[in-house]
Parts: C-alpha cells; structure tokens; sequence
C-alpha cells in the first residue's frame, strides 16, 4: 500500500527503505559507549551484600571487619540509606495518597526477598569490594517465606508487611459493557484456571551507573543504562532530595532494555548517597548472577478466566480475574502492570462485555518491573488460550472461531468496550497469510493425519494478538482516578548549524532500537538533506536534551509519539527557511522545495539558496530575517498524540496511541516420549502500518520472537518452597541462543494509522504470544492423548508431566 | 562475581607445574580451558591460593595413535578432538560425544583432561572415557601411574588424582572397525549439560550376535555409570527390540539420577530409557550395518 501523501512527501527519499542501522559500525566493532566504558578521575567502586534469605528480620549489621579493610572507603547499610533518603515514590504518590508501606533501594530492617541488598562497600576497586563484603556480618532471624501469589493472599499466609495486615496490595475491580447479561444469555460458559510464569529479558548488558556529585556546584550526575531517566527523574530527585536541577542523568548506548531496565533506578539511590557523601565517583556495574537474583523480573500471573459463548463459537463476554506476583515490593510502574492489558482487553475481538478484577500481590521473590508486553502478554496467553479451549468444547476450528470473533476490516476505527481507539487493521487477512506463510493450514492438517498413523504427533498452532504502542499513561487512574494523566509524547529538537549540518536530540533513550537511523530518516526527508548527512545524538541527558512527562523508551512508543516530535520540530524549520528563502529568492514560499541540501524554486532548481547559506543569514544577519522570524536554525516539539485523553468515570481512555496486530503461524513435533518440542514451521504477518526502516521492523519481530520463544521453552525464575531462586546463572536461567531460534518468515501487512504521522505504529511487543502460540500447538498435537494446557512453560519435563497426567501414569516432576 | 585473591603461576614446563603443586598441594588450581573453573572463581565457589596455569605447557596437546590405542594429550582442545580426521576414522564415538559440548567458542578452549579432572557428573567426556574403557596417564613426583577410567571417577566432582598429580594423558583402545556407536543426549538446548546422555557400542561376532558392548550413562549418577547388567544381557545375544527394552529398562532402575530444576530423578530415570534403547538401536544397527 503507498504511504499516505498526506504524510509523507512525495519526494520522501529515505522514509520506508531499509537504510543501515548509522549505530552498528560502533556496535558491532566494539565501540559503543556503554555505561561501563565510562571512567572518571577518582572512581571508587561499589559492591552491594545481597540477602541470603527470602524472608527475614535483620537484627544487626556489623560493619566494622568491611570497613578496616585497606582499599575500603566507605559502607551504607539499609538503615543508613533510609536515615539519608525518602523512600522511592510509589504510584500513589501521583495521587497525593500514601505508599501501602515504604520501600527503599535497601533493605531496612527486614529482608522480603533473596537477592535484596542489605549493605553496599564502596572500595577501590570492585576486587576490594566484594572481599568486603564477606567481611560484613549480619544477624538474620528467617521467618517463613511466601512465593506462590494464591497462597500470599489466603488468611494466615507469611505477611511481608505486617503493618498491612495483608499481602494484597492493591485491587480493582473494572466492568466494560454488560458483563453479566452476557453471562446470562452465553448457551456456554466456559472456566480455567490459566497461569502465566515468571521470565525476564536478560539483556546483554546488565544494570549499571556511575554517580559523580560535584561539591562546589552541588551537581550530582548520574551516568547510567536507566531506560526512562527523564520520566523517573522526580522520582529520583524526591528520594535524593536533592532539586531537580541538581539531579542530572546521562545514557550513552544501551545494551538492551525491554523493560527491564526502568527498574535501574533503585540502585542509582544507593550510588547517588554514597557519592555525595564521598565527593568522588562511584561506579557499580551489576554482574549477571545479581541481575537475574535481584535486579527485576517480568511479572507471572494467576488467572481464572470465564468466556461466555454461543455454540455457534461466538464469544459473548469474558471474566477474568487477576493476581499479579509482585514479588517482594510494589515498584513503580507497578501495580500499573497489573491493569496493563486494558490497552487490549478484547485483543482482536468483538466481544465487548468484560469484567477486569485485578489483584497485586508482593510475596518474596524478586520484584518486578516492565518486562516486553508489560502487562498484556500474559492476557494475550490467557485470550489465546481460551479462544482454543472454547473451540475445542465446541468442536469448532480455532483458526475459523477467530475468524468468527475477529473485528472486521470496516469497522476501523474501532472503538473498543474501554475506549481504545483501535486505528486500523485487516486481523483476518493477517492470519490468513500467516497459515499460507508456513505452507498451508490444510498441508499440515494432511501432515498431521499421516503422521499420526505413523505415532508422531504434529500440531499446528496459532496466536491472533494486537501490539499496541505509546501507552497512554492515563491508564494509571486504573489505580488511583486522583492520579490525572495523559502523556503519550515525546520531545525533539533540531539544530542547523552555521556550516548547514543537521543535529537532532530526542527525549526517547533507545536501547537498540535504532533511532539514530530512523529520526535521520524522517529529518532527511523533512529537510532535503541525505540521511547520512543528519546526526542523531546518541543517548540522554537531562541537561542537554529535550523530553516531555512520558519521555524514554518502553512501550513501543517510538514510533507513535517521537516521529510527531520530530514533523513537529522539523514543520517549524521548514517554515523559517522558506521564510527567509522567499525573501531572498524573490519567490512564494509555497513555491520553495527543500532538497539536495538546498532550497529553491520548485521547477527551476538554479533560483536556490543552500541551507548553510539559510543558516548563516539566520545566525550571523538577524537584522536581514523578514520581519517575526526568530533568528538561528534551531527548533523544539513537544508533542503528545492527539488522541490521548484522560480515563473517564467509567475507567474508559484511548489507552494507547496505536494498534498493530500480528498473526502467528506454527507447525511443530513433539516427542512424546522425552517432551522434546521441534519447531517445523514459523511465520508471522504483522501489521505495523507503514514501516519507517523495513529492515528494523523485521529485526523487532526477529527479537520478539526469540525473546517469547525463549519463555515459551526455556526461561523460567523457578523458585523453591522457602523462596529461593533455583536459576540465578546462564547456566539454569536458559535463553535461546541463536541456534535454538528457527528459521521464521516474516510478513507485513500495511494499515497505515489515521492518526499518527506518517501513517505509522508502534511495534516491536507483538512478538509476545509465543506461550499461547506454543500452548495451541502442543494441545493440538497431543489431542489424541487428551492432553490439556494450562501453563506458558513448556520444558521437556513439563510436556512429559501434562502427557503423562493426561495417561493417569505417576511421575514425580517436581 | 570477581574471583577473591589468589597467586597465579604460568608455568612452561611439566616439572614446574609439579613443583609449584608440591609447594600449594590441595590450596592450588590447575587452569587448563578454564570452562569450569572460571566462573567457579568468580562465583567464589573455588577460593585456591594459587592458580597454576598450564597452558604454556605446549607438549601435551597431541592426538596420536599408537597401535591399538589412540593417545590424546591432557591438554588437547575439544575442538581439535572434533575436527581430527583420526579421531572420527578410530573413534567415531568421541568425535559424536565432543559435538555436544558446550558450543565452538567453548570447545576452543576446553580441555579434555580438564573436562575428565573436573568430572562433572553430567559432562560427556567422562562417560564416553569410561565407554571407551580409556585409560588416564596421571604424573606426580614419584613418576607416572596409569588409572582406569571406571576407576578415576570416584564421586560427585571427585576424582582419583593427588593434590600433587597432574592428568597427563588419556587413552583409548579402539574398538574393532565393525563395531556399532551411538552417542544421545537429552538437553534443554545443543551445548547444555545432559539432562540424561548415554554413550554405546557394541560389537558383532560372527553369528551377528553381540560379542561386546559398552553402555554408559551421564547425568543420571555422581559418575559416569557403566549399565554393567544391561552390558551382560547384551553379551552373545541377537540384537532384538525386545532385549534393547529389557535392557534399557536395566540401566534406568540402575541409574541414580538427581533432581533438579531441569529435570526430577523420576524424569531422568524414564529418559533413561528412551535414550538407551534409542542408542543401542542405533548402535546396533551401525553395527549391522558394517558388517554387510
């Protein structure tokens, strides 16, 4: 489909061509400039002593060994931090409510997970360090540990605090439509007990930060891989208390965030304290076996989930209700994640009768903090889940019940039961070319016959979800309507210097994205300028850089919300040049074209000015500029989607900007005597409207998938009984390696947004359902054993235990 | 996760390594890939005072044959095992076993002789040693003393060599050129230790019945297990379905797996099982196979 010429100008040069990534030359040859690259005169190093145990009361610190150590500098303990900080800001607290209880980067105390740092040693070197922290002696009283969310709620469960009296944290209760008359009127209804498990995003590079306070200017600068520095920037300046201006923050390159990485901040609390107490720089960089204990985990979740059908498999209405394991606090975002999924309450689907009923509960594990999908991947598990269960009480075809219940092509925009605006889409098509993607769904029905005469088992499965991007941050008067909100924006500034060259700075921090590509696309083709000419700073920094409320990168909101900011910046240059391009060339600015580096007159491109030639007027002549034109080449957008609104009485907002949708297709094999899953076939049709670079798009799906496929068979934060973590090193924790990702194919369909700039959405999390996608699968293949599914995990042992369970033969997996 | 503090001696010759392992005895390290005990430093799970790097020790990094027996320097990479044209032509089942270790960035540098030292109980070294009935060539002060491998496995991580010994050699008598191999492994991904694995060969007499066998399991006990009584009902019989389940069956009531988050000694004990009876099929049939 041609790009909207609306929105892009015909002349558009770069916008939708696979242009190289401008960040690989340094990343792939070793040169980026990560958080650990960065060292300052005068850096001490800090080691944080991580609790043994899930739960326990700390009854002394004994620093005293630690700190006569030669080469040790200083020691913080919990207690310590709290007495020099306010306690990390809570959700509530944009509501001018209290915090359920307090929470600090440290433990104070109390210990409530395994992992949670007690102490910190600041020493000359990190060797130093960790010698010191052997050295600190602290006096544990264990007290029983919960881990399983249901448990943590019941009456006389272990209480993580007491003063609460409950482990239940928040819950709310949201209805959409007429949920009940749906129940009433459903020929079925159809219940199960679904749970999706705990995994995370291991990026390569782990947690890190360098704080360096600056005494005379009382200037604490904090270098560090924080995902959302600016949006967290109060948070942290509140908990430092230390003004605004005061707190600067800085991101150079980014080793991979995917949510994961908005959780840094905490530990930047600990690093801020310790150096202004020392007046020097202070660096940690988190090894993996503390990132995959303590640093955060994407969010597991109970669900007991009702669909209420017609037997002709149309869905009616759905219950679901909710509890999130927060593990051991509720950190900012949290507990928005456990509402998260309101952006796609009724993924591609019609019905519109819903009961949300979400629970947050903190037990002791590792807390938990955005993690790709945020929220909705595990509702895309329990929907996609659901939609094969009902089809298969039913004897229905899934793939046919989606194409029953799916929202058609002519009723965008759609506005959805809660008041997301659903921009465009074509979700059957989508499906359809994923199934011819992998080689027909009748081939693989045929393959899947032959095969079971021979006593293989193939099953083919497939997953239908959307991937919204740019939450609108409205959804968090979910829970708390004091709290008003309705960022989805973001910053940008371009400069044009006197020499004609292009810089941009953007308020967004990408961690691999490639927005230095993507914003030189869209600025080179706004200006006339090529795209290897526009320089993108790399990173952030408060300082320097501009940013709105909801500035970073999380959420897939790059591309509804950044490229707004830089039409926007990119309108008002465009404007001044012809402006001051019309006077000099005697000509009509609606006649003026930018390209080439110049403009001119459209037609006779000899009547031009180059833009240095713009630049050097606007700098060096303002007495020249036509009369109200501000002098320098330099302009700044904030922008926020248009849509965005506040969440109204009846909890409805457009909760994201926009809404892409994916179809994924798979044939797989298992091996039913060892659980083995092989993966035969793999597709996916996604549909992010127009690309702006086709070759990053294909590496987001590339990603996502791996990342999904990764918790759908091998990564899992597996806990025992008392709360510890059985898979704390790369050595249990399992990530697919490149080689345990299959070949796939990727498609794109294109339903350009109305409402964004350039027709585009967000993407980059729809790559999410790989569990429900693997689920379907795997139930299809074993049907003939009756097997069921009701877990996301699929290790070999545990599709031994479902085939096994469905046999009635006993076999201890635990 | 930096290692605490420990001397580090690189030392060139064998002598020396001796000497600096006399002078530290059971408070030294010997570094070879350093695969294994790297991240046991870092994880300060290995506190050595001193760390005896062995890799300037060129003159034991060598794959030869000598008669009937295939000779492989303590120090020889396990990327040099699997890409020798002598090795897969004598000693397909190593070079099948090696494949499976880890993956090219870790075979670079690991070691067989740190591989067998270190004795993982899930390692693929150790179990096809110990199916290969090698023999490991063991120096201390006193000279050199030779050990059977059933024999240097001795438990979990525990193997028989002094505090003051240095593995120096394996070796491996090769089995007739008839014979059958089949190496399985079970794991959660390529390069990962077994969940359950299992080493097999068997040879042929004239009749096509089986003469000798060797089935050895990894990852289902403290050390490679040897499936003696599976061996026994193997011997002089046809290679039969039947006799293949009966003997599977043997091995997994003789394993003594561990429980763990990838996979509960019940899980192991069924893999056991699926993984002998698929290699001895396959064995088996190899075997069958060479003798047309």
């Amino acid at each position: 489909m041609a790009v909207a010429e609306t929105d892009v100008r015909a002349h558009a040069r770069w916008f939708g061509t696979p242009v190289k990534r401008k960040e690989d030359p340094r990343l792939l040859t070793g040169r980026g400039h990560y958080v650990a690259d960065i060292s300052l005169p005068r850096t001490v190093h800090c080691a944080l002593l991580r609790s043994p145990h899930a739960h326990a009361r700390i009854h002394r610190i004994d620093v005293s060994k630690a700190q006569a150590l030669p080469g040790v500098v200083l020691t913080l303990t919990g207690e310590e931090l709290a007495q020099a900080t306010n306690p990390l800001p809570s959700v509530f607290s944009l509501g001018n409510k209290p915090a359920p209880f307090l929470d600090y980067p440290m433990a104070v105390k109390k210990v409530r997970y395994a992992g949670e740092p007690v102490a910190a040693v600041v020493a000359t070197d990190r060797y130093l360090a960790e010698d010191a922290l052997e050295l600190i002696d602290v006096e544990y009283e264990p007290l029983p540990a919960v881990t399983d969310v249901e448990e943590a709620t019941r009456p006389g469960a272990p209480l993580l605090f007491e003063e609460m009296g409950t482990n239940v944290t928040w819950h709310g209760t949201f209805p959409y439509g007429e949920v009940e008359r749906a129940f009433r009127e459903a020929d079925r209804i159809v219940k199960r007990r679904l749970y999706f498990h705990r995994y995370s995003s291991t990026p390569m590079e782990t947690f890190g930060g360098i704080a360096s306070y600056d005494p005379p200017s009382q200037l604490l600068t904090i270098y560090s891989n924080l995902q959302i520095p600016a949006m967290l920037h109060p948070f942290m300046s509140y908990s430092l208390k230390i003004p605004g201006n005061r707190l600067r923050q800085v991101t150079g390159d980014i080793g991979g965030g995917f949510g994961i990485k908005c959780a840094v901040y905490a530990n930047m609390i600990i690093l801020g304290v310790l150096s202004m107490r020392l007046g020097r720089p202070v660096k940690w960089i988190e090894d993996r076996h503390e990132h995959l204990l303590g640093s955060a985990h994407g969010t597991e979740r109970a669900a007991y989930v009702e669909a209420a059908v017609k037997n002709d498999g149309t869905f009616l209405g759905v219950k679901i209700k909710s509890y999130d394991n927060d593990g051991g606090y509720m950190r900012f975002p949290e507990p928005v994640g456990v509402i998260l999924w309101s952006h796609v309450v009724q993924g591609c689907y019609r019905f519109r009768d819903i009961l949300m009923d979400c629970y947050a509960v903190v037990t002791n594990k590792c807390p938990v903090t955005p993690n790709r999908g945020y929220g909705r991947m595990q509702h895309q598990f329990f929907l996609e889940r659901m939609m094969n269960i009902v089809a298969r009480e039913l004897g229905q075809d899934p793939v046919e019940i989606r194409l029953k219940n799916f929202i058609r092509p002519g009723e965008f925009p759609y506005e959805a039961t809660n008041g997301s605006v659903y921009d465009s889409g074509d979700y059957a098509e989508a499906l359809k070319q994923a199934l011819e993607r992998i080689g027909g769904y009748e081939h693989w029905r045929a393959e899947q016959k032959k095969a079971r005469a021979e006593g293989r088992y193939i099953g083919i499965g497939v997953a239908t979800i959307m991937d919204p991007g740019a939450s609108n941050l409205g959804e968090m008067s979910m829970i708390d309507p004091d709290i008003r909100s309705s960022t989805a924006g973001e910053a940008a500034t371009i400069k044009i210097d006197a020499t004609g060259a292009v810089t941009v700075a953007l308020g967004s921090v990408p961690q691999g994205q490639g927005h230095e590509t993507t914003s030189a696309q869209i600025v080179a083709d706004e200006l006339g300028v090529s795209v290897d000419e526009v320089v993108v700073l790399t990173g952030f920094d408060t300082a320097t850089h501009p940013y709105c409320g909801s500035s970073g990168t999380y959420a897939s909101r790059y591309a509804g919300t950044a490229t707004g900011a830089l039409k926007g910046a990119a309108q008002k240059l465009r404007e001044r040049i012809f402006k001051i391009a019309a006077q000099f060339l005697e000509a009509r600015q609606e006649d003026l074209e930018l390209a080439e580096g110049k403009v001119f007159v459209r037609g006779a491109p000899q009547r031009g000015m180059a833009l240095r030639d713009i630049a050097g007027i606007a700098l060096y002549n303002p007495a020249a500029l036509p009369e109200g034109v501000e002098p320098g080449l330099e302009a700044t957008c904030n922008y926020n989607f248009p849509l965005a609104n506040q969440m109204d009485a009846k909890f409805r907002a457009n909760y994201a900007s926009t809404y892409a949708n994916a179809a994924h297709a798979v044939a797989i094999e298992v091996d039913v005597e060892t659980g083995e899953v092989k993966i035969l076939k793999y597709a996916v049709v996604h549909d992010a409207g127009n690309l702006i670079n086709p070759s990053i798009a294909d590496g987001q799906i590339h990603g996502g998938v791996a990342h999904s496929l990764g918790a759908a068979l091998y990564e899992e934060f597996a806990y025992d009984e008392n709360g510890q973590l059985l898979t704390s090193s790369f050595m249990d924790y399992l990530c697919p390696k490149a080689t345990d990702v299959p070949p796939m194919s990727v498609g794109h369909l294109c339903s350009p947004s109305p409402f964004t700039p350039y027709g585009v959405k967000g993407m980059g999390e729809g790559s999410g359902p790989i569990p429900a996608l693997l689920g379907n699968a795997i139930e299809d293949a074993l049907a003939p054993l009756g097997v069921e599914v009701d877990g996301s995990h699929f290790s070999p042992q545990n599709v031994m235990a479902m085939i096994w369970k469905a046999k009635g033969k006993r076999v201890d997996t635990q | 996760m930096k290692p605490a503090q420990f001397d580090y001696f690189a030392p060139a010759k064998i002598r020396d390594a001796l000497a600096l392992l006399e002078e530290y005895k059971d408070e030294a390290k010997i570094l070879a890939g350093g695969q294994s005990l790297m991240p046991l430093l870092n994880m300060r799970l290995a506190r050595p005072r001193a760390l005896i790097d062995i890799n300037r020790i060129t003159s034991h990094s060598y794959i030869r044959r000598e008669n009937s027996v295939l000779a492989i320097g303590a120090l020889t990479r396990h990327r040099e095992i699997e890409t020798s044209p002598l090795v897969r032509q004598k000693c397909p089942v190593l070079a099948e076993a090696v494949r499976w270790i880890g993956y090219p960035q870790i075979r670079n540098r690991g070691t067989m002789g740190g591989s067998l030292a270190h004795a993982h109980p899930a390692a693929e070294l150790p179990a096809v040693v110990t199916a290969l009935r090698g023999e490991l060539r063991v120096i201390g002060p006193a000279g050199e003393r030779t050990v059977k491998a059933e024999e240097f496995f001795q438990g979990f991580f525990t193997v028989a060599l002094e505090p003051n010994e240095i593995l120096s050699e394996v070796r491996l008598a090769l089995w007739p050129k008839n014979a059958g191999f089949s190496f399985k492994e079970i794991n959660r991904r390529h390069g990962d230790f077994a969940i359950a694995g299992v080493a097999a060969l068997i040879s042929l007499n004239e009749r096509k019945e089986c003469a000798e066998s060797s089935i050895v399991l990894a990852g289902v006990n403290p050390t490679p297990l040897r499936a003696k009584r599976s061996e026994k009902l193997l011997k002089g019989r046809k290679i039969t379905r039947d006799i293949i389940e009966t003997a599977a069956a043997l091995a997994a009531e003789d394993s003594d797996p561990p429980s763990d988050v990838h996979g509960s000694a019940d899980y192991r004990r069924e893999l056991v099982k699926v993984i002998v009876r698929r290699a001895l099929e396959e064995a088996g049939a190899r075997a069958m196979q060479n003798e047309k």
